[in-house]
């Protein structure tokens, strides 16, 4: 659908790990237009003119018909001012905006996220589950106090299997070095978000062992739109916008 | 009482807007971008994305950073080029309603005058905005505007390549803005563009690293607009050339003190990036007030600051 702009009402901010709050928004029936992938722009912030510039945020989770969840890590004043804001409160939305994934009509489904990259893994894989697919989810955070859903997604049928670089919880160690035991078992499509690194070495893993992937890319941005052209990548084939290009890329064009 | 109708039009030389209210360049895209969220058509003019000869890739990421109420971009003028431009960009342009200003960027004297030629060919488009201001290319851009016998040189190489009206965008990055105003405004040009971003830079505290991959870049948005006002007002004084403001408008208040300030338009930039319809919402707020005023027309108030 194209992408609309509307006042959404926060139905709650809920601190859901050390520096992460789950923002539930009342959108209206347009949540279940947006596919898994997309994003939204937020804002503006505040009255004033600082901080300027509106935020982007995959969805999330789809949550009943009519509202969405975004999941903010708190990285700076933005973030933070959303993290405290009080239900009820109205804050505008743009969206839903850029590219979806596009999952093969077969096989399991891996998917690998790193810290709150993870975010718009958990719409595919609800979406996925929703069709009877099977879908694994590889989910690396620092440490177990940053994790985030973890339960909630196996119960509705998922293999989660969780890393963390300390030990905490789960495997111990990057989530690429668990990804790469559990390689080469006939998946042959993944989906990751996460930190660049961990894209590059997902997408490495990728062509080492055939599998088609797609990466989910941030980048700072003012439009969201196309408009502005500040979220271009200098990528082999020219330049590409992060908003409307992507966010979703195959991983070849990008690594 | 027969109610008059409140006259909005405003003359930039030879170009004449419906209304005094534009999209700034490199803010709008080529209006595609925008046009399911806002009602185009109640805008006096959209001014493209800037437009080289041959397509630009643009600067490394990251390419924007946001500031103190306003951000710094150095986007590199990244554009698919004359040819896909007139191919794929300006059909669509025509079809939206507002005014088309191309705004035009080359690296010589030469490339300037072959946009010229090539735009005054295409048909749809109504006038040509002259960028000799932007921060964020090698050539080009800002190192004519800093002079006033180049920035004049580039002005009369347009003007003397093309029937369109001419718009020349104007940096504030110089001592002396009026000096190139008038060097300019000489060349017969429709109208004067006040002002560009200004170069500014930003370093993460932290990492040590600058926040632009270009490390320097421009400022906009509402941090500047002071700066942007200035500019108009000295320019204006100065020239008898129509100026139009640009810089850090968001709301219909910061139109009413540029057209007092001396523009007959003006441009609405980064304030779209907050909210797509703030263009539309700084026009019709300039109605209302216009109408409460009780005048005739727009242009009643320009120039109309009590000193």
């Amino acid at each position: 659908m194209k992408p609309i702009r509307l006042e959404a009402e926060l139905l709650d901010a809920r601190a859901v790990a050390r520096q992460m709050v789950r923002l539930r928004l009342r959108v209206g029936p347009c949540a279940i237009r947006a596919r898994p992938g997309q994003f939204v722009m937020l804002g503006p912030l505040a009255e004033g003119m600082d901080p300027f510039l509106n935020r982007p945020f995959s969805i999330h989770r789809l949550e009943g018909p009519e509202a969405w969840e975004l999941l903010v890590a708190e990285v700076g004043r933005g973030t933070r001012m959303l993290a405290r804001l009080e239900p009820s409160a109205r804050l505008p939305v743009l969206g839903p905006l850029g590219s979806g994934f596009e999952p093969p009509a077969e096989g399991e489904l891996l998917l690998v996220g790193g810290g709150a990259g993870v975010a718009p893994l958990f719409f595919l894989a609800e979406d996925q589950l929703a069709r009877g697919r099977r879908v694994r989810l590889f989910y690396g955070a620092s440490s177990a106090d940053r994790l985030v859903g973890c339960e909630a997604l196996a119960a509705r049928g998922a293999r989660v299997e969780i890393c963390t670089d300390d030990g905490s919880a789960g495997f111990g160690g990057f989530v690429t070095a668990r990804l790469e035991q559990a390689l080469g078992d006939g998946s042959d499509w993944l989906a990751a978000c996460g930190p660049e690194p961990m894209l590059r070495a997902v997408t490495g893993l990728a062509r080492r062992f055939g599998l088609a992937a797609q990466v989910s890319l941030e980048n700072r941005m003012a439009c969201g739109t196309g408009a502005c052209m500040g979220c271009s990548l200098l990528l082999a084939g020219g330049p590409r916008r992060v908003c409307v290009d992507g966010p979703v890329f195959d991983a070849r064009e990008v690594f | 009482m027969v109610d008059l109708e409140l006259d909005m039009r405003a003359r930039i030389g030879r170009l004449e807007l419906a209304k005094p209210v534009m999209t700034a360049s490199g803010t709008f895209g080529f209006g595609e971008e925008y046009r399911s969220l806002v009602d185009l058509g109640a805008l006096g003019a959209i001014v493209t994305k800037g437009i080289s000869l041959r397509p630009r890739a643009g600067n490394p990421a990251p390419r924007i950073a946001e500031t103190p109420c306003g951000m710094l971009n150095a986007v590199g003028l990244e554009n698919p080029g004359l040819e896909a431009f007139l191919r794929d960009k300006l059909p669509g342009l025509r079809e939206m309603g507002p005014a088309v200003v191309v705004n035009i960027l080359g690296d010589t004297l030469e490339d300037y005058a072959a946009l010229a030629r090539a735009l005054d060919g295409a048909g749809g488009v109504d006038a040509l905005e002259v960028n000799i201001s932007c921060p964020n290319v090698e050539r080009g851009g800002l190192a004519f505007g800093t002079d006033p016998a180049l920035a004049a040189e580039v002005a009369a190489a347009v003007r003397e390549s093309t029937r369109l009206p001419v718009l020349v965008k104007l940096t504030p990055d110089v001592t002396d803005i009026a000096a190139v105003a008038r060097a300019v405004a000489a060349t017969g040009v429709d109208g004067l563009v006040c002002i560009n971003t200004l170069r500014g830079m930003a370093i993460d505290p932290l990492s040590g690293r600058p926040r632009l991959g270009k490390v320097i870049g421009g400022l906009s948005g509402p941090a500047i607009r002071p700066v942007a006002l200035r500019a108009v007002f000295e320019v204006a004084r100065e020239v008898d050339t129509a100026v139009v403001g640009v810089g850090g408008i968001g709301c219909w208040q910061d139109a009413v003190e540029f057209l007092r300030a001396g523009a007959v338009a003006v441009q609405v930039g980064c304030a779209t990036f907050r909210d797509p319809s703030a263009a539309v919402m700084v026009l019709r707020g300039l109605e209302d007030f216009l109408k409460g005023l009780g005048v005739r027309s727009c242009s009643q108030l320009v120039g109309a600051v009590e000193l």
